[in-house]
């Protein structure tokens, strides 16, 4: 009796536990640095955690808060942005972490500099944050005077009824998501570009409360997603997920707990603040880094496969074959030039829509799955030196000093042109061909 | 000429060092910071005999003889024994103490033979003695015993061994090609940059010549002909200093094996090898293995280097940075340092402590059948990696990093 007891009560933790958030997804052993955690928010929120009432168990207290949140939208399955940072601060002012909704800076700038959160989470709140912000600081905001050109030939012949439509129905920012509505509905418009698609849509939002279709909080609210450029997020919270989810140390039984390799916080685009990792998340789905992870998996096999060999079949009667095992270095060389094919032949596939992927994509992939550790990473990236060998700078610049040089040896007096000729000779070929890497051609004994 | 005033020095270091003291025998060693070498008194471990140098793990005998060699003979011949058997067992600690080495701790005792020249027989222990007497080199002998059917008189039996050759003094000319002196490479390495940048210089002095003819004071084909000129030189250089091979080498070459505190290391080493590297393996595999082991106890980066009076052989650079070549699987090149400077890239790239034993271990996985450096040594090293190293993935990915620039 006792021991049914005790099935009951595990099965009834397992049913009640099946929906709760692993949260522990979200703790950041992606990202060596903050990209995002300026030195200031840092020492800001160092010292709102050394002043906060719950002291030691600020940390834990935390976690709980965000495994709430977190499991409540995966409850309600919402990826609502705006959503994810209302829940957060309400879960928060459940917990006691903040007094007031006002806090909440404080306390994802608290997330972020205690690793329970990435850099691309932060963001994402941050940014969701000031949208939230920017609505509440419009309430109550007048219509504004009329735009110049208010009817355009792109989008003058517009339904406002049917564009704003979506609008009307209210997102709850729970099952239905104010980014995603707004996205549905500008879907719709024509635009040359990015400033023109914000002056457009200014038009409508003003057209459309003057001719009263939608109205000011309306208004105002879709002035404030315009404003806070919620159409040009790097990354919106369903990506996130996706990959949190689905891809992230999914490949590696033991995932790392910190990372120490700056790879995936360089900057791919500075001005636009992408990161290596950032960038992946935003170009791909959880599938599609899966399928570039698995590439990287793939040739570590190869690499360490017990032996590789070429055959042939003769065509001839007897049906003679020939069998070659490949020497390990020949494995190597072999397993790198299957690994450009392979992305040559995913970037054609149907998953990746002929996307160019570049060798960092990979990289990107294999670490976040976990089949790349922060340790191996340094001489993963030296594969592409293989195919893609790079000059250093320093090279460039002393073979154009060499030919400078050489030139003007010419035009000295004698003896100075041959001994100056001589000099550099010596010092060409000490410094620029001294460490140059043999060529696996010039090995008679292997065939690649 | 040279083996006089070594010969005398030795002498009068042998006549203070060994005048009647029992526990302190002269040994030549190498100094810690060169490879110099000096004679200096040492206590000899685990010597079991008052009397002759017969010890717990090591006898040391005088030819085919199975009597260990006394210690009031000759004092060369106590010389060449004492150091033989300090530095044997200056081995065997190592071996036991560094490398943790169940081979050694387990192996039976063993005999070492001194001035020995004939050829190991492996049906008959010793090869007659007018078979071709053998010189200036060592070998580690496995043990055997002759088989059923030879007459009783000429049965034996024996354990492993070491032999050291007697020295002899040998024209180096009759040792055949030894390839190209340094200048002729030097010169060589010059041959293309030079060719390269008179190129160069022509093609500017042609483009001068088109474009801006009037300013051009000295006619094209006065500079074509000086840049011939100085290409035909080089050539005529190069060839010239095919003929200076004598600036680069003594006349005579002698190699007193017993006398090499390395060759000492590098034997014992292939017994301890010997578990697992059979005969059948590639010798420039075991050879270079062997050579490891004795660079690595020996602390230096030259090893073999010359011992005045006793050795003027030619020295091994753990840091050769001669690339890959066919040529290196053949027996002929057995005793080149390429092997060693692989084993050696392969220390520098993993660390002392766990390039030593994944070295040692690798001899696990090496196959007769693939015993080549280019395919069996780096195989077997790479899947000792997987056991040894910290962090194989890692580890084995720097070694292919490593492998790439040796040039395989």
């Amino acid at each position: 009796m006792k021991n049914l007891f005790l099935v009951l009560a595990m099965l009834l933790f397992l049913l009640v536990n099946a929906d709760a958030f692993e949260v522990s997804l979200l703790f950041n052993n992606k990202e060596s640095i903050s990209r995002e955690l300026k030195m200031d928010a840092r020492k800001e929120a160092l010292a709102w955690a050394l002043r906060h009432p719950l002291g030691e168990e600020l940390s834990k207290t935390s976690i709980l808060a965000l495994k709430d949140t977190f499991s409540a939208l995966e409850k309600r399955n919402s990826n609502c942005d705006l959503g994810l940072i209302l829940g957060l601060g309400k879960d928060a002012l459940k917990y006691g972490l903040i007094d007031r909704f006002e806090e909440v800076t404080s306390f994802i700038n608290y997330l972020r500099s205690s690793d329970l959160i990435d850099d691309l989470l932060f963001r994402l709140m941050r940014n969701s944050l000031a949208t939230l912000n920017e609505i509440e600081r419009r309430t109550g905001h007048k219509v504004p005077i009329r735009p110049i050109n208010l009817y355009t030939r792109l989008n003058g012949g517009i339904n406002l009824r049917e564009f704003f439509d979506p609008m009307n129905k209210i997102p709850d920012d729970q099952k239905t998501c104010t980014i995603d509505t707004y996205f549905s509905m500008t879907n719709k418009l024509s635009f040359k570009n990015k400033e023109d698609r914000d002056l457009e849509l200014y038009k409508l939002h003003y057209r459309g409360v003057r001719e009263k279709i939608i109205d000011l909080k309306t208004f105002n609210k879709l002035e404030a997603l315009r404003k806070t450029n919620v159409l040009d997020w790097p990354l919106y919270f369903k990506q996130y997920t996706d990959i949190i989810h689905n891809a992230k140390d999914k490949l590696t039984k033991k995932p790392e707990t910190k990372s120490e390799t700056h790879f995936p916080v360089e900057y791919v685009s500075r001005r636009e603040r992408v990161t290596q990792r950032g960038r992946l998340f935003q170009n791909f789905s959880s599938t599609q880094v899966m399928m570039l992870a698995q590439i990287i998996q793939r040739t570590a096999q190869r690499m360490d496969a017990k032996q590789a060999s070429l055959q042939w079949d003769y065509n001839d009667p007897i049906g003679e074959r020939e069998i070659y095992v490949l020497s390990p270095m020949e494995q190597y060389r072999v397993a790198l030039k299957m690994l450009r094919k392979d992305m040559a032949e995913i970037m054609r596939s149907e998953a990746f829509k002929n996307t160019s992927l570049d060798y960092d994509h990979l990289i990107a992939a294999a670490y976040e799955t976990g089949i790349v550790k922060s340790d191996d990473l340094e001489y993963v990236l030296k594969f592409e030196d293989f195919w893609n060998p790079k000059t250093p700078k320093w090279q460039a610049y002393a073979r154009f000093a060499f030919s400078l040089a050489g030139t003007a040896t010419f035009y000295f007096p004698p003896p100075w042109n041959v001994l100056g000729a001589l000099g550099l000779i010596f010092t060409q070929t000490k410094v620029l061909n001294g460490n140059q890497r043999p060529d696996a051609d010039d090995n008679w004994n292997v065939i690649i | 000429m040279k083996l006089r005033p070594i010969s005398i020095l030795t002498t009068l270091v042998l006549s203070s060092a060994y005048g009647g003291s029992e526990d302190k025998f002269p040994v030549l060693v190498r100094k810690e910071t060169s490879n110099r070498t000096h004679i200096i008194k040492k206590s000899l471990p685990d010597l079991i005999d008052l009397e002759s140098f017969d010890g717990k793990h090591f006898k040391i005998v005088l030819g085919k003889s199975n009597r260990s060699i006394r210690f009031d003979e000759s004092q060369d011949l106590i010389l060449k024994a004492a150091t033989v058997y300090h530095h044997l067992s200056e081995s065997r600690k190592f071996w036991i103490n560094d490398m943790k080495s169940d081979v050694a701790e387990a192996l039976p005792k063993v005999t070492v033979r001194l001035e020995i020249s004939n050829q190991f027989d492996e049906l008959g222990h010793f090869a007659n003695d007018n078979r071709a007497p053998q010189f200036n080199n060592a070998l580690s002998v496995p043990e055997g015993e002759t088989p059923s059917w030879v007459p009783q008189e000429r049965k034996d039996k024996w354990g492993k061994e070491i032999w050291f050759r007697p020295m002899k003094k040998i024209l180096t000319k009759d040792l055949g090609t030894l390839g190209p002196n340094p200048m002729t490479l030097a010169l060589k390495r010059l041959e293309n940059p030079l060719m390269n940048y008179l190129l160069g210089q022509f093609n500017v002095r042609l483009m001068e010549n088109i474009f801006y003819a009037n300013y051009v004071t000295r006619p094209l084909h006065e500079d074509a002909i000086r840049y011939a000129g100085t290409l035909a030189l080089m050539k005529v250089m190069i060839q010239g200093s095919k003929y200076t091979d004598k600036l680069f080498m003594e006349k005579y070459y002698y190699l007193d094996t017993a006398m090499v505190p390395e060759i000492t290391y590098h034997e014992y080493a292939h017994l301890i090898l010997s578990d697992k590297l059979e005969m059948s393996h590639s010798t420039p595999v075991v050879e270079g293995m062997a050579d490891y082991f004795a660079a690595v106890q020996s602390k230096k980066r030259k090893v073999y280097a010359k011992v005045p009076g006793f050795s003027n052989a030619s020295y091994k650079d753990t840091r050769e940075k001669s690339k890959y070549s066919h040529w290196d699987e053949s027996d002929r090149n057995s005793s080149s340092d390429f092997t060693l400077s692989v084993l050696w890239d392969v220390r520098e790239t993993l660390g002392e402590e766990v390039a030593d034993q994944v070295i040692y271990l690798a001899r696990n996985y090496l196959r007769t059948r693939s015993s080549t450096i280019s395919d069996g040594l780096l195989r077997s090293i790479l899947r000792a990696c997987d056991v040894a190293c910290k962090s194989p993935t890692r580890d084995k990915l720097k070694l292919y990093e490593t492998f790439r620039w040796k040039g395989f």
